[in-house]
């Protein structure tokens, strides 16, 4: 067991107490081991800044968006409760249950993206070998035999596609956009998915930005009649 | 329309950010913006600038979420008063930084309750800086978009077994042996950085 195995099992509570106790005396004598546990420590705290520093970036909306507590005089706030009961039992009774988009392209991706169909002809070998591992749910395997497909073949539309597909699938938000994205500007085709498959990709990513742009990419799929336009229409309320 | 809005129970919260997945961001989001009035009683209290407060407002929330994924909160105290709490310090805390003007070392990373013997912490408190903390995050670019994402998953306090089903792996164990590989990597980057020209 190497030292950083060492270091992440003492920090995640996976030592019995003796070999806690061990492993403590180990740092004072091993300089190799306490230089780990600095480096371990230090990288989670490096970790959390980022996904902090991102989080600010989307919680941290200018001040006027968000209603004040305390502003509201009692009397105001009195007549809006009254108001805001009656509306509120009516919509509570008729709401419609909306998922959030990003619910929606999660639901998408478990029902249309668990496995590729299999085409016969036409398909080259090594694509139809990385459906096949998509399709056992050898997502990393699939991903490459795809890559390597398209190392020779940069603009091979399907293979953008399930490449596309696979990074999405693997969680490699990203990755499945810049495909996507490559898939979406291509000329000439004529029905092309990349700028749903791209929305979906964005809308599962989630960064600050990524709402936006997933509402333009989904105007485009119903203004432009592209695949996805029945699950675009419906997103976008229409 | 705030009337509107039903209201969020501590529980939902709580097994929101419990639940993983799209449900803990949409969870994490409301916690943020249901207790966001903090920042301005704390602008005041504490005489410290908007967004400073807002930093560290932002800085206690994450805090909270690592605690309620954790299970260190357990809910013997509401969740506003754990988070205006763990809010209140590090808003102290910046006032104490302000009027200093100067971060000790040791408070880059307080190590108090990482290590049970004092020599087994102090090993280890010198070998940390500001400066390394820093090098480490510009690093973390340089590693690969899926290794950057799994070590900020790591970093965010999710499991293996949690990273497993995000990021498509078979099993928790091949995510653990992935992320210490990602980890291997960062180190090799940050040792040549570290040697000496």
């Amino acid at each position: 067991m190497n030292e950083l195995e060492q270091v992440d099992r003492f920090f995640a509570g996976d030592m019995s107490a003796e070999e806690k106790q061990a492993f403590e005396q180990e740092l004072t004598r091993n300089t190799g081991l306490a230089s780990a546990a600095a480096f371990y420590l230090q990288t989670r705290e490096a970790a959390r800044r980022e996904i902090l520093a991102e989080k600010r970036k989307q919680w941290e909306r200018p001040e006027e968006n968000i209603p004040s507590r305390r502003t509201l005089s009692i009397y105001v706030a009195s007549a809006a409760a009254v108001i805001a009961l009656l509306i509120g039992i009516g919509w509570w009774v008729l709401r419609p249950a909306v998922p959030e988009r990003s619910e929606l392209a999660s639901a998408y991706i478990a029902d249309h993206l668990a496995t590729l169909q299999t085409r016969m002809g036409g398909t080259p070998d090594t694509l139809q070998l990385g459906i096949g591992q998509y399709n056992e749910g050898h997502y990393e395997e699939a991903k490459k035999l795809f890559q390597q497909w398209l190392v020779h073949h940069a603009a091979d539309s399907e293979a953008l596609k399930l490449a596309g597909i696979t990074s999405l699938k693997l969680g490699d938000y990203d990755e499945a956009i810049r495909l996507f994205r490559r898939l979406g500007n291509q000329p000439g085709l004529y029905s092309n998915p990349g700028p749903f498959y791209e929305a979906v990709a964005r809308l599962r990513r989630h960064r600050p930005e990524d709402e936006t742009e997933a509402e333009k990419l989904l105007k485009r799929v119903v203004a432009e009649e592209l695949p996805g336009k029945a699950e675009a229409a419906t997103w976008l309320g229409q | 329309m705030i009337f509107l809005k039903r209201s969020v129970s501590d529980a939902d919260l709580v097994a929101g950010i419990r639940a993983g997945g799209v449900q803990r961001r949409s969870s994490e989001n409301r916690l943020y913006d249901h207790y966001r009035y903090l920042i301005r009683e704390a602008t005041f209290k504490h005489k410290l600038l908007p967004e400073e407060c807002a930093s560290a407002y932002s800085d206690a929330v994450l805090t909270v979420i690592e605690h309620i994924a954790s299970g260190r909160f357990e809910g013997r105290s509401g969740l506003k008063t754990y988070l205006y709490q763990i809010f209140s310090n590090k808003c102290v805390d910046l006032v104490r930084k302000n009027s200093t003007n100067r971060e000790s070392i040791h408070d880059v990373l307080p190590l108090d309750n990482v290590f049970v013997a004092d020599d087994a912490r102090n090993a280890v408190q010198h070998l940390i800086t500001e400066g390394d903390i820093e090098e480490l995050r510009k690093k973390l670019t340089e590693i690969g978009d899926k290794c950057r994402q799994m070590v900020l998953a790591w970093g965010e306090g999710y499991s293996d077994e949690e990273i497993a089903s995000s990021m498509g792996y078979q099993t928790p164990a091949v995510a653990k042996t992935s992320r210490l590989r990602c980890l291997e990597r960062l180190r090799n980057l940050y040792a040549e950085l570290k040697r000496p020209l």
